[in-house]
């Protein structure tokens, strides 16, 4: 039995001192092997990842129990900077690229605690080596890079210090399947240069791919372990984390579309969306959504080109295409972000496009952001009520007051707030600080705040990014049961291909800023063109 | 009305004498002014033994450094006041507090001092006493050493020790014109502070140049401002003959700098806040020395007269290594002025705030021995007590670094109106 | 038109300058995500240094000692009371150096009294002439010296490994001390530099055409603020275009007075932060502040 690089014995961390985020977790990773680490949002993979690499104070955690051991050194007296100087590098959650700076300057940002010019000329070439795509775009700002591209980067960046052992957080969140899969041959690349691996993946079955042991963390605490093979035969860990239609997503078998995963799913931990009412404060349709020949440029940068599409009201629409095809640059026109430079969008006899943002959620939609925009200080509860701001009717004046009525209201609000919770599962976290929540509950109470808007039309960005397959199925459950009950359009934006295929209606492909498919689902798998451009080898196979 | 014609140096001059050679039995000198000092009225701040007198002065902003000065020197005087055996009968006790040049910490001080003091000898700063004036006004209290700015000439209970600003400015526009040679039509800057200052010497200016027929240039600054180039720079382009300065020492240094930089070799005059000895060591030296002027109220720190030495020489006393310039007799002259106000509420038996604001308006040709270029009359309130001033250069080998040319009244100053 | 060129060079000297201020108002605040309201009286703790310290040891080594001095009394701000107790909240830290600010200030002024204390540098009140404009040969040397300096950053930043550790950790701290970047290390060398830089523009602010040092000179740090702001919180590129904005729109501005006093006497007092609200009109966070340009 080889050497283990890390061990990790019976770790607990906590959050303010109060939140329990790991509880007794021991782990080992062997030299020259690949672990992975899979578990659902809040399990705490990302806090284990910060406790090895002695980052956790800046997110306000501590470790209160237990050691880990790297090459044999306790590292409970260790900083960040003397833990990558002994050659354990993370590479963050969200990638974190530093976007201002060129691609250059990353990778030697990358390789600061490497004092020898020679051997960070030497590092940087073997990240050019891996990723060609960097040495040619070396002089540009890191923010203008493709997602995959930004990804490569990130992972190039900690390879800079030549690691031993190399923690990757979340490598394929919010990639399109074909370049997930590319990140795992790198990853598998990497391994195969020497590298040790640390890796936590919501994409269980690219993780599964590429490890040779895993771990399943749930709740803090380690649910699972075994071979790579092992698991991925466990009937648990299929059903919860790599769905029923991973291992063939599309074209052979298409009718996994039109069959969505739910029934298959286990019990969601959300109340059966039937058992929450949700009623609107004011009787409002959903109308029909009318995008012509919309194009967005900018400076000289084409992101959207004569897109058209039609969205039916109370229907739901997803919009899908390789990282940086403009599906984001199209949410934004919908909402109000960005300025459409030629081209209209009707809601309804409504002009969308030339209204400010404001007035398009007075019009009744909502939106979702690809990167969450909650306030951090504030309670979860207190964020969903800020949602209803628009449909609040008490003045500010009798709010201040406390008047009867506005207490009457105020009430009326924290019951419909508690609703919208308990749809999404999140009734528990109402009270929590918005900052102590994984990322995938934040994305639950960003589409809570939506929802909370009462909209006609929801604007999803990446609604599902960072969740496990169980996780996805429950939030697929979540804004199909919205939907029904409100009577609301839903347009979503997404890359996991399973939970698109299993809610969407209608699909438009996007690619480089064009529409180049659209159609049921099961019309859009099947289209050469998008096969292509988006859903790679793994889906044609 | 009875008016007090005297020479306040009575009792200083005797004390110098005193020390000087013992040729007069010294408890004359404290009965002198002693007399009738048990069955006096009394009020705030005055016990049986004591007469309080206050001073709210800047010993942590700005003007701590002269402020310093004249603390040491006022000390020193009612030392020596009270060795002499004080007035009426009691010792004066100097109170000192520090505003830091703050108008509201100015007030709250004022308010604790008020029912402890006969009178504020001084509050030092132009926001400063604007904010206290008013109220030492209801209180009808006396209140001197808040500089020079015409406002003052609104209140009854405000000692102004001299002439206004605008005088001062009013004079430097005479003296251009009568001593140095500028013609009807010529142009004068003015560079001035906005404010109580700065506009005053503004205003004085402009009358005597619409006077005396030539024209003003206004520039304004800030205390911000410490490089005039820009300014000179537009001085120069509007072809000024001379520069008055309403301002302070930084401002003047600048100025003198960068004109004598451009080879501007025409005469600058500044109001008497502008000076300080250390501008000669300054690159604006030799500048300074060739064209400044000022026009100032009181005398220059090396002034032969009697009045500035005797100030002079107490204060060689009392801070032997301290800095030098006009503030040593400005608080001597404070002394002075303050001692003949409590002395006159003393004589007329009403030993009160309100009796010592009577006495000093009631004084109408106070004698000063040089302190001031004239003797000075406070009997009008709307007034300034003189309109005459020292006209002084920079001098390198004088202490202070100002030797005195002359004492000057101009036409225009003689005859400028206050509203 | 040489008073306009003269006007023009003085501006531009002085722009500089600001911009020396500036840029140090950015670096603080990338390192460390402070506001540097003390950064004025750091700025004339340097320049005091100078004054002081020339009549016995001679300029040249007086203006190390007092470069050095502010740098240091950066650093130790920083070290004892920005990282300790201000770290978290940005609004808290702000009014910490104001409190710095005004006790530092207070002990300067104290020291320094009413006196105007000459900087004794050696090119005296010297003028220099070229193409018909004469400018106090300090004003020259000022703007030499910033644009010297101003390279030497760019050297700095876009080719150090300090630098590049300075630019990561501002953009983003926490991935930065992921690559083993030490953060207080970062911090430490923006106040020293923001230190540094402050007491060199202090050294040409209080020498000629200005008398010396006086405590208005920290006030300067105050004008360099609209300059800062303009050019985007967060941009030394900005900060320097910024000052010379200021600089230049201010010498005009006071130059001119005479012919724009149809807009009232002090304009000149006014324009920087009318060019700043102008600027944040058109350009809400600056002419080259990052701004939150997601890419999809």
């Amino acid at each position: 039995m080889p050497d283990p690089i890390l061990t990790v014995d019976d770790l607990a961390v906590a959050y303010d001192g109060a939140v329990q985020a790991l509880r007794g977790v021991s782990l080992r990773v062997d030299t020259g092997s690949v672990v992975a680490v899979l578990g659902s949002n809040g399990a705490g993979k990302t806090t284990l990842l910060r406790a090895i690499s002695r980052s956790l104070g800046a997110v306000g955690g501590a470790v209160t129990a237990g050691t880990i051991r790297f090459q044999g050194e306790d590292l409970a007296r260790r900083d960040a900077s003397w833990v990558v100087r002994a050659g354990l590098v993370q590479a963050p959650e969200g990638r974190r690229i530093f976007r201002d700076l060129t691609v250059e300057d990353n990778l030697r940002a990358g390789g600061y605690t490497v004092r020898d010019a020679v051997a960070r000329k030497e590092a940087a070439d073997r990240v050019f080596d891996l990723f060609p795509i960097l040495a040619e775009r070396r002089h540009q700002r890191g923010g203008l890079l493709s997602g995959g591209q930004q990804q490569m980067l990130a992972m190039g960046r900690a390879l800079m210090t030549s690691p031993t052992l190399l923690l990757l957080d979340e490598p394929s969140l919010g990639l399109a399947p074909q370049l997930v899969e590319q990140i795992g041959d790198i990853i598998a690349q990497i391994h195969a240069q020497g590298t040790s691996v640390l890796l936590i993946e919501q994409n269980a079955a690219m993780g599964l791919r590429v490890a040779d042991r895993a771990y399943v963390l749930e709740v803090g605490a380690v649910a699972a372990e075994g071979s790579s093979a092992e698991l991925a035969a466990t009937d648990d860990i299929r059903d919860r984390y790599l769905g029923v239609s991973v291992a063939a997503p599309a074209a052979d078998a298409p009718p996994a579309a039109d069959a969505p995963a739910a029934p298959d799913a286990p019990a969601p931990p959300a109340p059966a969306p039937g058992a929450v009412h949700l009623q609107r404060s004011s009787a409002a349709d959903a109308r029909q959504l009318r995008v012509a020949d919309l194009t967005v440029r900018f400076g000289g940068i084409t992101a959207l080109a004569d897109v058209s599409f039609t969205v039916e009201a109370g229907s739901i629409h997803a919009l899908i295409g390789p990282n940086g095809a403009g599906k984001s640059t199209c949410i934004n026109v919908l909402g109000g972000a960005y300025r459409a430079t030629s081209g209209t969008v009707h809601y309804g006899d409504q002009v969308l496009s030339t209204l400010p943002a404001h007035r398009i959620a007075d019009l009744g939609i909502a939106r979702t952001f690809q990167n969450i925009s909650l306030s951090l200080d504030a309670s979860v509860e207190d964020n969903l009520l800020v949602g209803r701001h628009r449909v609040m009717r008490a003045g500010t004046l009798s709010q201040a007051l406390r008047l009867p009525r506005a207490r009457r209201e105020e009430r009326a609000e924290r019951d419909a707030v508690r609703r919208i919770a308990a749809l999404l599962g999140i009734e528990r976290l109402l009270d929590r600080s918005t900052h102590t929540l994984s990322y995938g509950d934040r994305k639950r109470v960003e589409l809570g705040r939506a929802l909370a808007a009462e909209p006609t039309l929801l604007l999803l960005d990446e609604p599902v990014a960072g969740m496990t397959h169980g996780e996805s199925t429950v939030m697929a459950d979540a804004i199909r049961a919205v939907q029904q009950e409100l009577g609301l359009s839903v347009i979503l934006v997404e890359h996991d291909m399973p939970f698109v295929m299993g809610l969407a209606e209608r699909v438009t492909v996007l690619d480089f800023g064009r529409c180049i498919a659209e159609g049921t689902p099961r019309e859009v798998q099947r289209d050469p063109e998008v096969l292509r451009a988006y859903l790679g080898t793994e889906a044609a196979a | 009305m009875k008016h007090r014609t005297r020479t306040v140096l009575a009792v200083a001059s005797c004390t110098l004498a005193l020390a000087a050679c013992s040729t007069t039995d010294p408890d004359a000198a404290g009965t002198d002014s002693g007399d009738g000092g048990s069955d006096v009225e009394t009020g705030a701040g005055v016990t049986d033994e004591t007469i309080g007198i206050g001073m709210l002065t800047d010993l942590s902003g700005p003007f701590a450094a002269g402020a310093a000065v004249q603390v040491a020197e006022t000390q020193g005087y009612w030392d020596r006041v009270n060795a002499d055996g004080g007035i009426c009968g009691r010792d004066i006790e100097l109170q000192v507090q520090d505003h830091g040049y703050d108008p509201q910490k100015a007030v709250s001080l004022f308010r604790s001092m008020s029912s402890d003091v006969i009178a504020l000898q001084q509050v030092l700063g132009g926001p400063t006493s604007a904010a206290v004036l008013p109220l030492a006004q209801q209180d009808g209290m006396y209140l001197g050493g808040h500089g020079w700015a015409s406002v003052a000439l609104e209140y009854e209970n405000a000692q102004i020790p001299g002439t206004t600003y605008s005088v001062e400015s009013a004079n430097a526009v005479d003296y251009l014109v009568d001593e140095l040679g500028l013609q009807e039509g010529d142009k004068i800057g003015v560079v001035y502070f906005v404010g109580d200052f700065g506009s005053d010497s503004l205003a004085g200016a402009q009358y005597a140049a619409a006077e005396r027929g030539l024209e003003i240039v206004p520039v304004e600054i800030t205390p911000r401002d410490t490089d005039l180039s820009a300014q000179v720079s537009a001085l120069q382009e509007a072809g000024v003959q001379g520069v008055i300065l309403g301002a302070a020492p930084a401002q003047l240094a600048s100025l003198a700098g960068v004109m004598g930089s451009l080879g501007m070799d025409i005469p600058i005059i500044g109001n008497t806040p502008t000076f300080g000895p250390s501008l000669l060591e300054t690159t604006a030296g030799p500048t300074l020395l060739e064209n400044f002027y000022t026009t100032t109220s009181i005398a220059p720190y090396s002034s032969d007269e009697p009045g500035p030495q005797a100030a002079a020489e107490l204060y060689e006393e009392v801070a032997p290594d301290g800095e030098l310039g006009w503030e040593v007799p400005l608080a001597y002259a404070q002394g002075e002025l303050l001692r003949d106000a409590i002395e006159g509420a003393c004589e007329a038996g009403t030993l009160t705030p309100e009796g010592v604001v009577t006495a000093m308006r009631e004084t109408s040709d106070l004698e000063t021995q040089g302190l001031f270029a004239t003797p000075l009359d406070y009997t009008e309130v709307t007034e300034p007590p003189t309109r005459t001033v020292y006209v002084s250069r920079a001098d390198a080998d004088a202490p202070g670094g100002l030797a005195v040319v002359d004492t000057f009244e101009g036409p225009s100053a003689a005859s400028y109106g206050f509203e | 038109m040489s008073y306009l060129l003269t006007q023009l060079a003085n501006g531009l000297s002085y722009g500089l300058v600001l911009g020396l201020i500036a840029v140090g108002f950015v670096i603080v605040f990338t390192a460390t995500g402070v506001l540097n309201f003390a950064h004025g009286s750091v700025l004339l703790a340097g320049a005091y240094l100078v004054a002081v310290l020339q009549p016995t040891v001679g300029f040249w080594a007086a203006a190390a000692v007092g470069i050095a001095g502010a740098a240091l009394l950066g650093v130790l701000i920083n070290a004892v009371l920005v990282r300790n107790l201000a770290e978290a909240n940005p609004g808290t830290a702000a009014i910490l150096m104001l409190g710095v600010d005004i006790l530092l200030l207070t002990e300067l002024t104290r020291r320094i009294g009413n006196r105007v204390i000459p900087m004794g540098a050696p090119w005296g009140a010297d003028r220099v002439e070229f193409a018909g404009v004469s400018l106090p040969t300090s004003r020259a040397l000022a703007a030499l010296v910033a644009v010297v300096l101003f390279a030497a950053l760019w050297f700095l930043f876009a080719r150090t490994r300090t630098g590049v550790a300075m630019r990561a950790a501002a953009a983003d701290g926490d991935t930065a001390s992921l690559m083993g970047i030490r953060l207080s290390r970062t911090g430490a060398a923006g106040w020293a530099l923001a230190g540094a830089l402050a007491a060199i523009a202090g050294i040409f602010l209080a020498s000629f055409p200005a008398p010396g040092v006086a405590p208005t000179v920290a006030l300067s740090a105050f004008a360099a603020i609209p300059a800062w702001v303009l050019g985007g919180f967060d941009s030394v590129v900005g900060a320097i275009v910024g000052g010379l904005v200021v600089g230049v729109a201010t010498a005009l501005a006071v130059g001119y007075e005479a012919e724009l006093h149809v807009l009232g006497s002090g304009f000149g007092e006014v324009v920087p932060y009318l060019v700043m609200i102008l600027v944040l009109l058109v350009r809400p966070s600056g002419l080259f502040g990052s701004k939150e340009a997601v890419r999809v």
